[in-house]
């Protein structure tokens, strides 16, 4: 097992320069940069930037150098001293502005995984072992029905209901007077008081599917011969459907489980930003819509690294699930 | 050649009969009997298949065309509908919709809609309104339903900030909404299919490859990719087009996840006996793929592609909701939530919402269907 | 009270609105005689209770002592405050026009109503005859909010070590500092006196430093700024640049010390300031920032009192404008930011007046024009060149447009239709300029375009080339959502004169691209800075040559008038001279001359200009902005009754935030 890791983790490494090297060039695309870009939000504001600003901006942030000198140092940065760049938006060195928003965006991420699967798995197994019964057919409908509402409705929905017929505060996932203070007994309570409402939005969307693949996996399995010959030996039905069928029918479900963690980190960014959460999705985004580079091209090349990372998890879960590929790579 | 002959002949009725005079049909005719027995995927196939008809003649359905508006009626809520009228000779049958009279109230920043009784605007079923061209070929102006008298206001669903019809605009808004992602899907599959096939069927090397280049393309974020190509792309290029061929090129990026999937099936099952006897019998990779190892795991493809066609639809409005997917004056369902998306709709007119119905029934639609028939395909289980 | 106060006379045209009345500035406002704050308030200063205990317990000097000499009394809008509460905006990041109506502290200030400028942190100033040299008048004893004295060196400070300091201006001083392209001398005559002298005579240099960029002038104290300085403390900088990880120092310096415009300026501190509050922290990655009163504020209420009356000043970042709506309407913003502010969200903010328990505060614009609409004259094409050149052309647009349509549809039936021209109540408003060709009537617009695109077999026009004319304008669909809904009704109305047009709607990161096109036919935008004086200041817009950001190809015209004015000087890429008509030649030398001219030359000149304008029409408007308003807090006091929006005038900061107050 530790030697099929290892030769899984070398093979990433000419991946990850790719990617560093791509994330890079697909910044570049899109026309101007972000001394345009800034130009033309100022511009929006009512403030017309001089082009001889615009000029010095750039040599001061070192954008008239060529696109390969730019990565160059960008990326010998990051290997040498872990040093990510800059900001041009924020003015601050990268990790300042993501590492504070990490921490929140994990929390607000894995709770809603949690919701999801604490809710999708036993109606997934329900709906597989109750077929075509009332039971079945409401889960599934209700399932689908997180599924077929668009995220940025629901998460604009529930806000407006909050405010409008509960009186909620909305925006953030902080009252005022927590945003900025240390962490805090006072200050968790208050997170957990407006973490439920993203959390369910999150949630809902992600269920269906889940119920689905669940659903689907386990009906495929039910029918194998291994599982009527299990129950013709008497053995209990929870305890047999649980022995195999469950576990392989969350095989496939795991294999498509690799980029959990760019989910966690980007995943939920229109819900964000409907609802004002200060998680990474949204700084991503506007990152990438401002050309703010440094930063975008360090987030990218970080989902990457975590996108290699899940790759390399679901495989060894799915060596784990089904030792015939731990030995046939190992 | 003896694939083509395979198909057809499970699709034959075929008519033999066991010597207990039982008949037992064809492969096919059994799926068929099974999805029958899912009601919801029936009735999901029943609203798919009415979708891809209103979006073959948004024209004729609509009331109105896409170019009628009715600046007056901005912000117009819906018009009730009434049945029938008493003219002074006693009530009679005449259904029809009252015309508004409206002043701006500035203080409260809107319109205020008053119905004038003295105004009926009657409505009537295959009613003459503005030409068009249905399916581009035929010239009619002949409209499912809408005012009798053309021209006149007829806003069942209200209308939006220009006063233009929200029923109508929805309805021509399915053509673009359920048909843009098509050809994407589509793509996906077959990429993702053959390459995850021969990811999982030959393993060693090439699919250490393969894995290496997915865990690439997934690293490659869309959304940079998407508004760079859109910048690529000239300008000549119509809006739509320029969209279609996004989802494209995306599409060509968007089969891993589908890969990885047949390919951990794949891995799973090469060892399987069948799959050996191919090999033996000298059968290629794509027809071992295609002919022998997708049948064993078609239910789990099915269930994936009914979540990518919806998966479409929703990411056409994601887009359309962020600006960087389709824009004005094209007519989606994203488009048109885009336009709604709001506290000010939301608070003061949420029929503008209409679209997200409409999408939400079409996802649903997709789904049940893709439900039905993920249970179907495996007709020979219970 | 205010009756006997002999500082009654600084209080300049309270209450007069945008008064087309005050041609002229005061070429001199000479400050009073100097004199003692104590004969001045013979009763003693009042201060906030908090610096009160910080006096008594010997932490801050005396409220007296903190003053200038001669305080700028400042007349609240309703009445005297009290002292105490917050006041909480909300702000979209880094961008400084969202920040700006945190403090507005220039040397010299707009009005309240924006008619004419006023004594601030100068107490009053000296124009020599010819109008090259001014000089200003500092006030004797005023403090930065460490307490060391504000003199003239810091003026020079910031001219000689930011201003022209390559090394962190490296273009060169800012465009608002220069008069016809020519630097000033900046000389202190004495601590309180510093004079700026031009080889040319300056009549915009007032205007110019009561401009939000204006600020630059009193934001570095010397004492303080030097440290920053590379040439003056070497070895320190490499230090801070050092543990910064910074490689570059104007990089750095942008990023860290900064100046207006830059969200940096407010992320130490330890800086001092002459703005009414200072910070607590940095500002720079903050969802929400706290800003406390400045014990050395210069200015004080007729009753005496220091201000400002509110303890702090809270800005909350707001990422999406539907989220900061929600917060308005929730009562949770003091002020509702502009961008939600629309004639669109009008029907929202009045629903929740009782339950946010705030009120609506109607604002007029400054903009112009709704949107502008500016065609390439200097097209690559030479067939939609000639066309889009033809005053006919545009003259035909512009009657195709059923401008009352869009008013009644899109701005809740306010606002009438206008072209681009100084807003009613400026004095250069033109009444020729704004209304002509306004009137919708298809007929008119038909014989108009039948002189340059007659009408073609098919229902559509022909070219000057015989065939079938057809062109595109870009819009901004992310910017104004009013611009994309007028320009849909627009497209109606000229498809039925047989135009041939196809509206473009870009997102945001695609317009800028789109606009800069040699080929892009046409760009809409909206007009900015037209009321008031500041027609003055912005005449490049008025004749769509705004350099780059022109709409539509003026790259022809622009790039004759550079070599006109210097024929050594380099041009943009892809620049060639083209020879404008006559009249525009004319409006280029009149956009040259009109700064350099002051008084009853100026205006008559100015009339001059916006009457070429009107025989030339070169851009087509659609009407007055109008339907602006602001959602206050009912706790909030001393808000004027009517806000102005703007740029150039940087409203609502010159409301005088610090003599607002919270009481219940």
């Amino acid at each position: 097992m530790g030697h099929f890791m290892l030769r899984r983790m070398l093979y990433a490494l000419p991946a990850l320069i790719a990617v560093s090297i791509i994330s890079f060039l697909v910044i570049s695309i899109p026309p101007g940069d972000f001394i345009t870009r800034t130009a033309e939000l100022r511009a929006a504001q009512g403030d017309i930037m001089p082009l001889a600003e615009q000029e010095a901006m750039r040599r001061a942030y070192g954008l008239d150098q060529p696109i390969p000198l730019q990565y160059w140092n960008w990326i010998t940065g990051i290997v040498t001293r872990g040093d990510f760049g800059y900001s041009f938006a924020f003015n601050l060195p990268v990790k300042d502005v993501i590492w504070p928003r990490m921490g929140l965006t994990i929390v607000l991420s894995l709770a809603s995984l949690l919701f999801i699967w604490a809710v999708a798995i036993p109606i997934g197994i329900y709906s597989a072992v109750r077929r075509y019964t009332v039971g079945d057919y409401v889960a599934t409908f209700l399932g689908f029905l997180g599924l077929a509402v668009p995220n940025f409705l629901l998460a604009l929905a529930a806000m407006y209901i909050a405010f409008a017929g509960f009186g909620l505060s909305v925006g953030g996932l902080f009252s005022p007077e927590y945003v900025e203070a240390p962490w805090s007994w006072e200050r968790v309570v208050d997170l957990l008081g407006h973490l439920w409402l993203p959390m369910i939005v999150l949630g809902t969307a992600g269920t269906a599917s889940v119920i689905r693949i669940i659903r689907a996996n386990l009906i495929d399995e039910l029918h194998k011969p291994y599982v009527t010959a299990a129950r013709a030996k008497g053995k209990g039905e929870f305890a047999l459907l649980m022995k195999y069928p469950v576990r392989h029918a969350l095989n496939p479900f795991v294999s498509g489980q690799n980029d959990i963690f760019v989910d966690i980190v980007s995943g939920g960014t229109i819900v964000a930003i409907v609802m004002g959460l200060q998680t990474t999705g949204p700084l991503l985004l506007d990152a990438l819509r401002t050309q703010d580079m440094y930063m975008a091209a360090s987030f990218i090349l970080m989902l990457s690294v975590l996108v290699v990372l899940g790759t390399l998890l679901s495989d060894l879960l799915l060596a784990w699930l089904d030792p015939r590929i731990r030995y046939q790579q190992g | 050649m003896s694939t083509i002959d395979d198909i057809t002949g499970q699709i034959a009725p075929s008519a033999a009969k066991d010597q207990h005079g039982r008949g037992y049909d064809g492969h096919w005719a059994l799926v068929w009997q099974k999805f029958r027995k899912h009601k919801l995927g029936v009735a999901g196939g029943i609203v798919v298949l009415l979708a891809y008809f209103v979006a073959l003649v948004p024209e004729f359905l609509a009331p109105v065309t896409l170019e009628s508006y009715m600046p007056a009626y901005s912000y117009a809520p819906p018009q009730p509908l009434h049945w029938g009228r008493d003219d002074g000779e006693g009530w009679r049958f005449a259904p029809h919709v009252n015309a508004y009279n409206s002043v701006i109230d500035y203080n409260s920043g809107r319109r205020l809609f008053e119905e004038d009784v003295e105004a009926p605007v009657y409505v009537g079923l295959f009613v003459r309104g503005e030409s068009y061209r249905l399916l581009g070929l035929i010239e009619s102006d002949i409209h499912l339903f809408g005012p009798i008298e053309a021209g006149q206001p007829f806003f069942i669903a209200g209308a939006d900030r220009l006063g233009r019809d929200i029923l109508s605009r929805t309805i021509y808004g399915t053509r673009i909404s359920m048909t843009i992602g098509l050809v994407g899907v589509a793509l996906s599959l077959v990429f993702g299919i053959l390459i995850g096939g021969i990811s999982g069927l030959f393993g060693g090397v090439v699919d250490n490859l393969i894995q290496r280049l997915i865990e690439f393309i997934q690293s490659v974020p869309s959304i940079p990719l998407w508004i760079g190509l859109a910048a690529a792309i000239p300008q000549s290029v119509p809006p739509l087009q320029v969209y279609f061929l996004i989802t494209i090129i995306l599409s060509v990026l968007g089969w891993t996840s589908l890969a990885r999937v047949v390919r951990g099936r794949f891995l799973a099952m090469r060892n399987e006996d069948f799959v050996k006897a191919a090999r033996l019998d000298g059968c290629g990779p794509v027809r071992i793929i295609f002919r022998h190892m997708l049948p064993s795991f078609l239910s789990h493809i099915i269930a994936v592609v009914s979540l990518a066609i919806p998966g479409m639809i929703l990411a056409e409005t994601a887009l359309s909701y962020l600006g960087i997917g389709l824009r004005t004056p094209i007519v989606s369902w994203g488009v048109l939530l885009q336009e709604a998306q709001n506290v000010r709709t939301i608070a003061a007119a949420p029929w503008l919402l209409l679209p997200g119905g409409a999408v939400i029934v079409a996802v649903l639609a997709l789904n049940f269907l893709g439900d039905g028939l993920r249970d179907a395909a495996d007709p020979y289980s219970d | 009270m205010l009756e006997g106060n002999p500082m009654q006379n600084r209080v300049y045209h309270l209450g007069r609105r945008m008064a087309g009345t005050t041609l002229l500035l005061a070429a001199t406002a000479l400050p009073s005689m100097a004199q003692d704050n104590a004969a001045m308030c013979p009763g003693g200063f009042g201060q906030a209770p908090q610096l009160q205990a910080m006096v008594d317990a010997g932490n801050l000097p005396p409220v007296a002592d903190r003053l200038p000499v001669e305080p700028l009394v400042v007349q609240p809008a309703d009445g005297i405050g009290s002292y105490g509460g917050q006041f909480i905006d909300s702000w979209g990041g880094g961008n400084v026009a969202d920040f700006r109506q945190f403090g507005y502290d220039p040397l010299v200030r707009w009005s309240v109503d924006g008619s004419t400028v006023e004594p601030n942190i100068a107490k009053g100033w000296e124009i020599s005859e010819d109008a090259t040299s001014y000089t200003f008048f500092l006030r004797e004893g005023m403090k930065w909010s460490d307490g060391q004295p504000f003199t003239a060196d810091d003026i020079v400070f910031w001219w000689e070590r930011v201003e022209n300091n390559p090394k962190v201006m490296t273009g060169g001083p800012r465009g608002e500092m220069l008069n016809n392209g020519g630097k000033p001398t900046v000389t202190k005559v004495d601590d309180y006196t510093v004079t700026f002298t031009y080889e040319q005579p300056n009549g915009l240099f007032l205007q110019n430093l009561a401009g939000p960029y204006g600020q630059r002038v009193v934001m570095f104290p010397k004492h303080y700024m030097e440290q920053f300085d590379i040439d003056l403390n070497p070895e320190g900088v490499a230090e801070m640049m050092a543990e910064a990880g910074a490689t570059d120092y104007a990089a750095w310096w942008k990023g860290n010390v900064g100046s207006y415009g830059d969200a940096s300026q407010f992320n130490n501190p330890e800086r001092p300031t002459l703005l009414g509050w200072i910070g607590q922290d940095s500002i720079l990655g903050k969802e929400r920032v706290t800003f406390v009163r400045n014990p050395y504020y210069f200015k004080v209420d007729p009753d005496c009192q220091q201000l400002p009356y509110i303890d702090e000043r809270v800005w909350t970042l707001a990422a999406d404008p539907e989220v900061t709506l929600l917060q308005a309407v929730q009562g949770q913003i003091s002020m509702s930011p502009r961008n939600v502010s629309t004639p669109q969200n009008r029907a929202v903010f009045f629903d929740n007046q009782e339950a946010g328990n705030y009120h609506l505060v109607p604002a007029t614009s400054c903009d112009y024009n709704t949107a502008v609409l500016g065609l390439s004259v200097n097209h690559p094409d030479p067939i939609k060149a000639e066309v889009f050149g033809s005053k006919d052309f545009r003259a035909g647009l512009s009657h195709a447009i059923n401008r009352q349509e869009i008013i009644d549809t899109v701005y809740l039936g306010q606002g009438e239709p206008f072209q681009p021209a100084p807003l009613p109540g400026s004095p250069f408003y033109n009444e020729a300029l704004a209304k002509e060709f306004t009137e919708f009537d298809l007929a008119k617009a038909a014989e108009y375009l039948d002189k340059i695109v007659p009408m073609g077999p098919d229902g559509v026009r022909l070219g000057p080339d015989g065939k079938p004319f057809s062109f595109a304008i870009d819009i901004n669909a992310d910017f104004r959502p009013d611009t994309v809904d007028a320009y849909q009704l627009i497209e109606r109305t000229w498809k039925q004169v047989g135009l041939d047009v196809t509206i473009n709607f870009h997102s945001d990161e695609l317009f800028g691209n789109a606009r800069a096109r040699p080929d892009s036919d046409g760009a809409v935008w909206v007009g900015e800075n037209g009321c008031g004086q500041l027609p003055l200041v912005n005449l490049g817009r008025f004749m769509n040559d705004y350099g780059y950001w022109s709409l539509g190809n003026w790259s022809g015209w622009a790039a004759w008038d550079i070599k006109r004015l210097n024929p050594d000087a380099e041009l943009p890429e892809g620049w060639t001279p083209v020879e404008p008509p006559a009249n525009v030649q004319r409006l280029y030398e009149l956009r040259s001359i009109i700064p350099t001219t002051v008084g009853e030359e100026q205006a008559a000149l100015m009339g001059e200009f916006t009457d070429l304008l009107a025989e030339e029409f070169l851009t087509i408007g659609i009407a007055t902005p109008a339907g602006f308003y602001r959602s206050v807090k009912n706790e909030v006091h001393n808000v004027p009754e009517s806000l102005i929006e703007g740029w150039l005038y940087p409203g609502p900061a010159p409301i005088n935030f610090e003599t607002l107050y919270i009481a219940q």
